[in-house]
Order: structure tokens, then sequence, then C-alpha cells
């Protein structure tokens, strides 16, 4: 099973080189934090208290797990033709930041304090502030940073859910 | 793994925790489909704030900017 440093290693793998490790070295050493807002829960289930979280735990490879991987697969599906604006923090490697998503497809950006990935839906540039002047490097058609803002993505971690799931089932048949 | 419910600037989400062999980590993703936390005991990224209408503006080069192409 991998975690999510081996999420954001992969991902960093993935990545082109140069922009790729530009990018996420922003994005690790973006400066600033707050506190997450996380709070646990807006669902009351049957016989629970307000405000509790709802636990379920899933037997290892049966039918109940893949059933609740497949709902969330669907919910991620979905995600890829809707229009939002996601704020993160991160935290991580001594250091915690802000990361931005956004997507109004086909458009989409990425950004963080020191500089931002921009998909105009026609083109795709990255783009950085120096000494008050913004400097913007086309790259065409193609989507190089696609790599990283799938560190952010949903279907990432969706991934990683199910070859949770395919161990659990090894693990249950022997 | 165990499935809850939580809640992150104010979307509520459906997360998964993974814990095996000395690993722990959690996932949760909001009804919309938009990852809203991601976390291991080392790092986390963690949803503080959503909207379902960003600015056009977002999605333009930042006024001023210099234009330069990759080889």
């Amino acid at each position: 099973m991998t975690t999510t440093s081996s999420l954001a290693r992969s991902a960093r793998r993935r990545a082109p080189a140069l922009l790729g490790v530009a990018l996420f070295a922003l994005v690790i050493a973006a400066c600033g934090s707050s506190s997450p807002t996380a709070s646990t829960s807006s669902t009351t289930a049957p016989g629970a208290s307000a405000g509790a979280t709802t636990t379920s735990t899933a037997p290892a490879g049966g039918t109940s797990l893949s059933s609740k991987i497949g709902a969330l697969s669907s919910q991620v599906q979905a995600a890829e033709k809707i229009t939002f604006k996601a704020v993160y923090t991160t935290t991580g490697s001594g250091s915690n930041g802000s990361v931005t998503i956004e997507q109004a497809p086909p458009k989409s950006a990425f950004s963080s304090s020191g500089g931002s990935e921009i998909n105009t839906g026609t083109a795709s540039y990255f783009c950085s502030n120096a000494n008050g002047q913004t400097t913007c490097y086309s790259a065409g058609a193609s989507n190089p940073l696609s790599a990283l803002t799938a560190l952010f993505s949903p279907a990432t971690a969706l991934t990683e859910l199910k070859a949770a799931q395919a161990e659990a089932v090894a693990h249950a048949a022997g | 793994m165990t499935f809850s419910t939580a809640s992150f600037a104010g979307q509520s989400a459906t997360c998964a925790t993974i814990a095996a062999a000395g690993k722990n980590a959690k996932y949760c993703v909001t009804k919309q489909g938009i990852l809203a936390y991601e976390g291991s005991s080392a790092s986390s990224f963690t949803l503080t704030s959503y909207s379902s209408s960003p600015p056009a503006s977002d999605f333009a080069l930042p006024a001023g900017a210099t234009v330069m192409s990759i080889p």
C-alpha cells in the first residue's frame, strides 16, 4: 500500500523534470500557514448524535468495500466536468502552504504563492512572478504540469483506494 | 479500511481511512467529487475553501505578463 508521501513521489516522477520540480517546490515551500477548517461531521446517521462522524468498517475484500469505492469512483468521474475553485492548505516536510485548483472545462488553473499553471482551454502556461514582473511560459496545447495537478486529484486518491482494495482481496484469499 | 463522513469548507465528504502494515492514510471526497482531504502522519492536503463559480479572470494570463515559448 502506498501513502501520501509515495503519491507525491509518484506524481513528481510523472512530471516533466524542470517545470515539475519547480512547481512542486513552490507548492511545498509556499509561505504562510493556516489552520485546517475541517470538522466532523455534517452528516448525522440514524441513532447518532448531531455532529458525530459516522464510521463504518468494510470487510476486507467484501462487496461492501467494492460498492463504496465504486460510489466514490462515480463521484470522482462526475467531477471531471464540473466548474469549481478549491483552496487547500498543505503540510509536510516541515513547511505549510496553500494551493488553489480551479476548473471550468476545458479551462483549468493550479496556483501557489510562487507561481501558477493556467490552461486557457487552448494553451497551457506556467507563470511566475519575480521583482514585480510576471513571466508566463507557453507550453502549447499540452499540459506539462498535469501530473502535479493530479497530485490533488481525487482520481489519484481513488487509485490508492482501489490498490488497497486489491491488497485486501489478495490478503483475504490467502 | 473504514469509511466515515466529515465536512470540509462547508462541503460534506466521504472519507476512507486505510490502516495496514503500520501505515495510515486517509482520503476524503466531497459529494461533488472534489478531493477534500488527503493525509498521512507525514503530510496532508486539506480543503479550506470551495466555490462552484470561479472568476473567469482566473483562467486568463495575468495582465501585463510577458509570454515566452518553451522551445
